[in-house]
């Protein structure tokens, strides 16, 4: 007898209608916070226009974003293409770099699992694709992880090599946005990292701490603007979905606002937490960050003036409310399908030519068994 | 290459079929021609012959974008660096590569990424003028015209026959006017005979090419209601052969037989013999039914007949029995010498017309005979005979059912006698294909009919394969020229006459003359 | 009322230098007014060519002034213009002389209206009242250009009958044998006369032209062998009598003949040069010459020989003998093989030498101080174009030839003279 589809899926919506209940929109939740903001309407401020901002300037944005993918893979190897770009936005308007800024920085990594101490070890080299860039890329012995390093490990699980052969990017990508703003950012200039400012891994905060260190003496304020979040508030809710709802339930009336979430204080985390509504039209709303000390160092103003001018960024037609320099960064930093044939028929030719290819083969091997049962099946 | 020069840049494709992006605000046209520079003047000449748009943006999102703006919804949003995001790619091809001021056909692709300009007059130095130079236009790019000014020899155009495909309106006219008028100016190089059968080249209402300052030496029109100073088209009967009929009325075996007899007997008097009945010598009859259909036949195509007082007379006024004896020696001297002859036919029957054109083209055509055999065709002019919508003598339909004509026979064997066909038509698809082949010089106007294209361009001595869009969007006045004497095909612009003949005609004092005698 | 005009054209006085066609010319003329007398005309119109040049040996001018006062004693006018022979811009003419004296009534007397047109006027005959105009021939039909300048509309108003006197060819009308000749297209002659009384064209014609005609009656007798060859081929001379009130109500040609003239053409294509000697004399033998103007023309390619091998003589003597009052053998239409087979000949110095030939003489020019068109026309057959090469080449081959082994001097230097004359074609000129 066939299974009575519609009567299973009646259940099921009925079910997570009852379990998402948004009649408590509860509060936002926060393990270790040094600040936590209620749910009141009273929090929400609009965006400003500039002529309602005293002592508006306009400021630059410079958004940065990043992107790797594995040429070659085997669970005790990955080698990987990595790619840290920016662009600089005024308003709306793109400003061209500087000549002598490099735009971006290209480079391979190598991440192994060696054991020593009897301990599994993952160490990474990397190859600038340009000795420009050498300065740039995080020093290798901040890329050496024990295994059983907690900022690395999945749950209890021992951590997957990809995970931490992305780490490089990521440390660069702090280095990066220094770089960039030594190089072109001025006083009430502000960086926009793609996601959170959470350091997450070991050795990441001091990399952040440099960029803090240097922006904050410059006057610039870095925020970083995250594309998902995986805030919850206390009933269970997702946060972004429970502002969603309360910034309905107010029936604000500006069309675009900022929510203050939460001030945290961690080692690894210094933000003020926002939740942001960019454009009256946009769909999403985002969670947003500016490093907690440059925030409380801003004045109110200061901070509508960094509202406006990424909102200003954001009403582009085809996504309106999400910033117009994070899809920019976002498309120029992705690496591509293309990118990584191309640097995988070097890799492959080069082992093949050093007579290496079978040893490294056999554990790619491994790895490919699913590969080949994809193939088998026709996906 | 300066930067405010660049309109766009290789981008992707393949040898037929380019892709060059468009940079904003260049506004490509169809037909651009454009130059891809690859170092040590070395460069190639494309040509656009599609546009399409290209967007970084998905499908999706543009539909979404222009509902919100369509909906009011969208104020305050707008398209970011739109000029980055959506854009115009071109498909170009390339249509000639230059080498040190040399154009040959090109056999490569242009450097990826090249970045490509509008094309210069300094790109085209390799269009220079020939001998015998016949002007026909400016090139022109897309529709812009360049000050290059495009000369083909004439001696070879017009030797190896023109074919002049246009519908009506697309400047067809005016094309011939413009190609006559340039070919009055050539000092006697080309003997042109013109069917006119809108007695509208001469410029007998208005502007025409009487007002070319050569016309008086070298112009020389016929018409049956002459204006003062031109010339009566009057022929005399004697000048009529029987085998002038070829192609153009067609006769039973029997009638035939019977033209056969009476020219045999009479010589150049045959018609008006036939007509008067006159009993054939030696004792030969002709049925009299056979007899009268001839003398219905010369009625109805000569207009020729006997009056009650038994006097020979013509409705049409062209024939004659007893004028016009040098007519047709006048119009082939004139070509002999160079001289432009516009034939005024607006008033005569379609078979009438064909058949004064037969007998001046086929007189014409076995004196150059003549000539070639005694060794003497050197000195002679070229001879070109224009004709008006062809397909009533080159039709397919016409040489099955009448079988070979003068001028199917000067199609396939004038050049050798340094006589062409310009042969004008809407209707390219009806003329054989063996025809046209032999039809060198294509000057090629806008069409709409996709057949009529499709006919030209697989007769074309280029492979004009892409160029239907193009064609088919050709304005008035616009024309591209395929020919085996060019490199590639050539878009031109043609003047429009009034201008030329303003500008040929600059006001001047003449001598004042005294008149004795 | 209905009256009566003569209308007659190219009189050529003073032409042929053989005395007896000079004689037979003047006395066609003489039969003409006679008859215009007899016929008792109201008027006589001359279209042209009266006389031969413009200043004719003063014995023709002696006859014609004698004729011309007769007719002007019998009280009818003479109304002329000038043809292209016997006007000269330059020097008087005798046809000024004579109408000074008030023999003639010269009826071209042009007006200019602006810079390109002129108008014409018009002259009424008092008896009659007919209205006369008419445009004069030029050399190399210089008129053309009068005639393209001339104000057709000027004539628009006119009533009554009216003549337009002219002297050139017309196009459309003109006999095949003047395809060459330069003329001019019917539409550039004024429309709305009644009768256009042409000239210049030595052979006769009628044609209408709108509601009225155009009158060529050709020469009285004619100037050169060609026309007197058409007179043999039965081609009638003499003159037109018109009779008219307000258009014409009869239009008659009286014939005139002073002389029979027989024309024979011996056809010498592909005969030897003895073959062509033997049938002209047994023609000259066999034909009732006495009292004729006998032409004969040779005509054809020689198979062998040369056109300088036949001896016309023989033949003309004979005729004489016969009572013939004058002979004229014409060579002009033979050619022979043994030239063109050189003009065909290989790649070496002959065809260096052809190109040298028409490289100079597409250069040569006519002295214009040659007044005499049949001079000029006879100098510009024989030079200009193919026939100036083949000339050259011919002289070249005869000059060429070498002293003979058993030949004196002086026979080789009339051997090549007299060759190089008949090259020449000096004959023909006479």
């Amino acid at each position: 007898m066939l299974p009575d589809l519609t009567r299973i899926t009646a259940d099921l919506i009925r079910d997570l209608d009852e379990k998402i209940n948004e009649l408590a929109l509860g509060e936002p939740h926060f393990s270790n916070v040094l600040r936590k903001y209620p749910f009141k309407k009273e929090n929400f401020r609009p965006v400003l226009q500039e002529r309602a901002i005293e002592g508006h300037t306009t400021s630059k944005l410079a958004f940065i974003d990043g992107g790797n993918g594995e040429i070659l893979g085997a669970p005790n190897f990955s080698i990987q293409f990595n790619r840290i770009c920016y662009c600089l936005f005024k308003g709306k308007e793109r400003i061209q770099k500087s000549k002598d800024t490099i735009d971006r920085i290209e480079f391979l990594s190598c991440t192994y699992s060696s054991f020593r101490n009897k301990e599994i070890y993952y160490d990474t080299i990397t190859y600038p694709l340009s000795s420009t860039f050498q300065n740039l890329l995080p020093s290798e012995s901040d890329l050496s992880f024990d295994s059983s390093d907690r900022s690395i490990m999945d749950g209890r699980e021992r951590a997957d090599i990809r995970r931490v052969a992305s780490i490089a990017r990521r440390f660069a990508e702090w280095s990066f946005a220094a770089y960039v703003a030594q190089k072109e950012l001025e006083k009430s200039d502000a960086i926009v990292m793609d996601g959170t400012l959470h350091a997450a891994f070991t050795h990441e905060s001091a990399y952040a701490k440099k960029l803090y260190e240097a922006t904050t003496e410059a006057g610039i304020t870095v925020t970083g603007v995250a594309k998902t979040s995986r805030l919850f508030t206390d009933t269970g809710l997702s946060l972004i979905g429970a502002v969603q709802k309360f910034a309905e339930d107010c029936k604000l009336a500006f069309g675009s606002w900022y929510l203050p979430i939460a001030e945290v204080a961690d080692m690894d985390h210094q933000a003020m937490i926002f939740v942001t509504k960019l454009n009256q039209q946009a769909k999403h709303v985002f969670r947003y960050e500016i490093q907690r000390d440059q925030h409380n160092a801003l004045t109110l103003k200061e901070i509508d003036n960094i509202f406006f001018m990424l909102a200003e960024n954001s009403r582009d037609i085809t996504f309106a409310g999400y910033p117009f320099g994070c899809a920019v960064a976002d498309s120029y930093g992705r690496v591509s399908e293309h990118d990584l044939e191309y640097y995988r028929a070097l890799v492959m030719g080069e082992a093949g030519k050093q007579g290496n290819w079978p040893k490294f083969s056999r554990h790619i091997q491994s790895v490919d068994a699913h590969e080949i049962l994809n193939s088998l099946v026709g996906l | 290459m300066q930067d405010l020069e660049i309109v766009g840049q290789v981008i992707a494709g393949d040898i037929a079929n380019i892709l060059v992006r468009e940079k904003s605000g260049k506004k490509l046209e169809l037909g651009d021609l454009l130059v891809a520079e690859e170092g040590d003047s070395r460069l190639l000449i494309l040509k656009v012959y599609g546009l399409v748009y290209g967007s970084q943006v998905p499908q999706l999102a543009r539909e979404m974008a222009s509902g919100l703006k369509l909906e009011g919804l969208g104020a305050g949003l707008d398209y970011f660096e739109p000029h980055l995001r959506n854009y115009v790619i071109a498909e170009v091809k390339a249509i000639a590569q230059v080498i040190n001021n040399k154009a040959r056909i090109p056999k490569s692709l242009p450097t990826f990424f090249s970045a490509i300009r509008h094309i210069k007059k300094e790109d085209l130095a390799f269009l220079t003028k020939p001998d015998n130079p016949i002007f026909f236009g400016n090139v022109r790019s897309g529709s812009k015209v360049l000050d290059v000014p495009v000369f083909l020899n004439g001696s070879d155009v017009f030797t190896h026959h023109v074919l002049i495909p246009a519908t009506t309106g697309r400047g067809k006219s005016n094309l011939v006017k413009v190609l006559l008028w340039n070919a009055l100016g050539s000092g006697g190089k080309f003997g042109i005979l013109v069917l006119d059968p809108h007695d509208e080249y001469y410029g007998r209402h208005g502007k025409g090419l009487k007002d070319h300052p050569s016309a008086k030496q070298d112009l020389v029109y016929f018409s049956t209601t002459p204006v003062k100073a031109a010339n009566t088209l009057v022929i005399n009967l004697q000048s009529i052969k029987p085998w002038y009929f070829d192609g153009i009325v067609r006769f039973t075996d029997a009638q035939n037989d019977a033209i056969d007899q009476y020219y045999n007997a009479f010589n150049d008097t045959w018609i008006e013999n036939v007509i008067r009945d006159t009993p054939l010598p030696n004792g030969v009859t002709i049925a009299p039914r056979t007899l009268g259909v001839l003398r219905r036949k010369f009625d109805s195509v000569l207009g020729i007949y006997l009056d009650d007082a038994d006097q020979l007379q013509c409705r049409s006024k062209i024939f004659s029995d007893n004028s016009g004896e040098t007519t047709m020696q006048d119009i082939i001297n004139s070509l002999e010498a160079g001289k432009i002859v516009v034939i005024d036919t607006s008033r005569l029957l379609d078979q009438a017309e064909l058949l004064i054109g037969s007998i001046i083209v086929g007189d014409i055509f076995s004196r150059y005979q003549k000539y070639k055999s005694d060794g003497r065709l050197n000195d002679k002019p070229v001879i070109s005979i224009v004709i008006e919508e062809a397909p009533r003598v080159l039709g397919t339909n016409v040489l099955e059912s009448s079988g070979d004509n003068i001028y199917n026979t000067i199609a396939r064997e004038g050049r050798k006698f340094k006589v062409g066909l310009t042969a004008i038509t809407q209707l390219t698809s009806v003329i054989p294909k063996t025809v046209l082949t032999n039809i060198n010089t294509k000057i090629i106007l806008g069409n709409e009919m996709s057949v009529e294209r499709r006919a030209v361009m697989d007769s074309a001595s280029q492979d004009l394969s892409d160029e239907d869009r193009t064609i088919a969007s050709l304005d008035k006045g616009e024309a591209i020229i395929s020919s085996s004497f060019v490199k590639f095909a050539i878009p031109i612009q043609i003047p429009l006459i009034d201008e030329i003949i303003a500008e040929d005609n600059e006001p001047q004092n003449s001598p004042k003359r005294r008149v004795v005698g | 009322m209905v009256y009566k005009f003569a209308h007659l054209s190219d009189c050529h006085i003073g032409a042929w230098r053989d005395t007896t066609l000079k004689e037979m010319n003047i006395k066609a003329f003489e039969m003409v007014f006679d008859r215009c007398m007899e016929e008792k005309v109201d008027f006589i119109i001359i279209a042209g060519d009266f006389f031969e040049s413009n200043m004719p040996d003063l014995e023709s001018v002696q006859r014609a002034t004698e004729k011309l006062r007769q007719v002007k004693d019998a009280g009818i006018t003479t109304y002329i213009i000038y043809g292209s022979h016997d006007y000269s811009a330059t020097k008087l003419s005798m046809i000024h002389i004579l109408e000074s004296a008030g023999l003639f009534r010269k009826v071209m007397e042009p007006q200019t209206l602006d810079n390109n047109r002129i108008t014409l006027t018009v002259f009424t005959d008092i008896k009659t009242g007919a209205k006369i105009t008419g445009m004069s021939g030029r050399a190399l039909s210089l008129e053309k250009t009068y005639f393209e300048m001339l104000d057709h509309e000027s004539f628009a108003e006119l009533d009554g009958f009216k003549i337009f006197v002219f002297h050139s060819a017309i196009n459309e009308l003109r006999p095949k044998d003047l395809a060459h000749a330069t003329s001019m297209p019917l539409s550039l002659l004024p429309p709305g006369f009644s009768y256009y009384a042409g000239g210049h064209v030595h052979s006769r014609s009628e044609n209408k032209y709108g509601n009225g005609l155009i009158v060529y009656p050709g020469c009285i007798f004619g100037t050169d062998a060609r026309d007197l060859e058409h007179t043999a081929r039965k081609e009638k001379r003499g003159f037109y009598i018109v009779e008219f009130d307000t258009q014409v109500k009869k239009l008659k040609f009286i014939e005139m003949s002073p002389c029979e003239i027989i024309s024979k053409t011996i056809d010498a294509d592909k005969k030897t040069a003895s073959q062509v000697q033997s049938a002209l004399d047994q023609y000259a033998s066999g034909i009732a010459a006495n009292g004729k103007v006998i032409l004969i023309r040779l005509q054809g390619t020689l198979s062998a020989g040369k056109p300088s091998d036949i001896d016309t003589n023989p033949a003309k003597e004979l005729l004489k003998k016969n009572g013939s009052i004058t002979v004229n053998i014409s060579k002009f239409g033979l050619a022979t093989q043994e030239v063109t087979k050189i003009a065909v000949m290989g790649e070496t110095k002959e065809q260096i030498e052809e190109k040298l030939f028409k490289q100079r003489l597409a250069a040569f020019k006519l002295d214009p101080s040659i007044k005499d068109l049949k001079v000029r026309s006879f100098v510009s057959k024989l030079l200009i174009g193919d026939g100036g090469t083949t000339l050259a080449k011919d002289l070249v081959s005869v000059l060429r030839d070498d002293q003979k082994d058993n030949e004196s001097k002086v026979i080789f230097e009339e051997r090549i003279v007299g060759d190089a004359l008949a090259k020449l074609k000096v004959d023909e000129l006479e």
